[in-house]
């Protein structure tokens, strides 16, 4: 179920650049992996994370190796809040902002150090609030459906 | 059940841990484990930028990975663009009027210039005949093509022909209202376009602009994001260029054919070292909404 959420979110992130304008850009992706990261071992997400990051970057961008290893260290900052404090459904929306501030502040400095982009080119302030916007709604569905999952299972206390 | 159990506590974090001296050791490797993967992905990104500089072509592996996901998502997203290009036609239907009396207009105009170009379509053919040559600069086939994705950040498009359909890094890419970029890598069934709105690692080529007696030749070298124009730089000062003239590809030194819009003069000024003259040069393709391109192919 998170995995077939994850890889809709991937194909999702594809088809949406045809219709979203930079830089309005979805990151349905980096949101998915993010709210279904609690569903996993510590090891299996890294691993999981790595691998979709990896994908990113050898279908939709030509920066190898870059989303991967983004991922993954915005993954493990996410993985020591949810260990530090046990967080509800409705409170991922927030590892959602960190993840996605973290990753707009990386790619930015990124394109900038790597393909001389200025951070005027990449609109940056109404870009992130656009991606954290369109991210909370997507992810919203789902952990609606997780909460009332949970408050409905019988292992539930 | 129990363990079923035992393992959704777990992942809750709600099971009590024992504070053991095992578990002491295990804690301080896990942290030896975590800085050692900082420090693994810390340098996978030093080599990503490193590979994203140097490399031009893709691996085999990623080749199949990426034809294979971009095929499918070509194929996901079918209902999607039949409902865009629905409403497309919708808003065209809406305007058909209004551009039918513009059309007149033109139509009477452009009798007279067919019977011209005709004329001088059949004095090419002579000339062509009489000096023995086999091509010309814009002799050209084309090709249509759908977008499948779009990197706006690093100004690129994907579409959904590639080597299999003949298709050559260098070649150039258009829509109707001219030229919008260069082929940059090929694989087998989709291949990337390097927008000419690219402007630090955009591609440079020869152009000409039209004058009153022919054409003088320039450099396109760049674009200016803040202004929305290109750059055409290395004219000799003498040239007289006006505004609104139109700047065509020169089919000089590339794959790409003569004579394909690229966009019309908006200002002319002199260069840093008052030796030339620096033209902006402003496109009417609109780089927001690219849904279909036409990959132009030199003959011969």
């Amino acid at each position: 179920m998170h995995i077939l959420y994850i890889m809709i979110s991937f194909l999702l992130d594809g088809i949406l650049s045809n219709y979203f304008t930079f830089p309005f850009l979805p990151l349905f992706t980096l949101s998915s992996l993010i709210v279904s990261a609690s569903y996993f071992s510590e090891k299996s997400i890294y691993l999981f994370t790595f691998f979709i990051g990896l994908l990113y970057d050898i279908v939709y961008t030509n920066t190898l190796f870059f989303h991967a290893a983004c991922f993954t260290l915005i993954m493990m900052v996410i993985r020591v809040i949810q260990n530090k404090y046990r967080l509800e459904e409705f409170q991922k929306i927030g590892l959602v902002i960190v993840g996605i501030i973290f990753y707009k502040f990386s790619i930015s400095t990124y394109y900038a150090l790597v393909m001389h982009f200025s951070f005027l080119k990449v609109e940056f302030l109404g870009a992130m609030f656009f991606s954290l916007g369109i991210n909370i709604l997507y992810v919203v569905p789902y952990l609606v459906y997780f909460y009332v999952k949970n408050k409905t299972s019988k292992y539930y206390f | 059940m129990k363990k079923k159990r035992y393992k959704y506590l777990k992942n809750k974090g709600n099971v009590k841990k024992k504070n053991t001296s095992t578990m002491y050791i295990h804690k301080n490797n896990g942290i030896k484990y975590k800085v050692m993967t900082v420090v693994f992905l810390l340098l996978l990104l030093f080599a990503s930028a490193y590979l994203t500089k140097h490399r031009n072509t893709f691996t085999v592996v990623e080749r199949l990975i990426k034809d294979s996901v971009l095929t499918l998502e070509n194929w996901l997203e079918r209902p999607l663009r039949y409902i865009h290009n629905e409403q497309k036609e919708n808003q065209e239907q809406k305007d058909l009027y209004k551009n039918y009396k513009d059309l007149e207009k033109k139509f009477e105009s452009m009798q007279d210039q067919n019977i011209q170009l005709l004329e001088l379509k059949e004095q090419v053919k002579q000339l062509q005949a009489s000096l023995d040559l086999h091509t010309i600069l814009n002799e050209v086939d084309m090709i249509h093509a759908t977008v499948i994705y779009k990197d706006s950040l690093q100004n690129t498009i994907t579409i959904d022909k590639g080597r299999k359909q003949g298709l050559e890094t260098g070649f150039a890419v258009m829509i109707k209202e001219g030229m919008i970029g260069i082929i940059d890598e090929v694989s087998d069934v989709t291949s990337t376009i390097q927008l000419l709105t690219s402007y630090y690692n955009g591609p440079k080529m020869s152009v000409k602009i039209q004058v009153q007696d022919g054409f003088v030749y320039g450099l396109l070298t760049g674009y200016q994001e803040n202004k929305k124009t290109y750059k055409v730089e290395e004219i000799a000062s003498n040239q007289g260029i006006e505004e609104k003239s139109v700047v065509l590809t020169s089919g000089m030194g590339s794959k790409i054919p003569s004579g394909i819009v690229i966009g019309y003069v908006k200002s002319v000024t002199k260069d840093h070292f008052d030796l030339g003259q620096l033209v902006e040069v402003e496109s009417k393709a609109s780089y927001d909404h690219l849904d279909y391109v036409t990959v132009v192919k030199r003959k011969g």
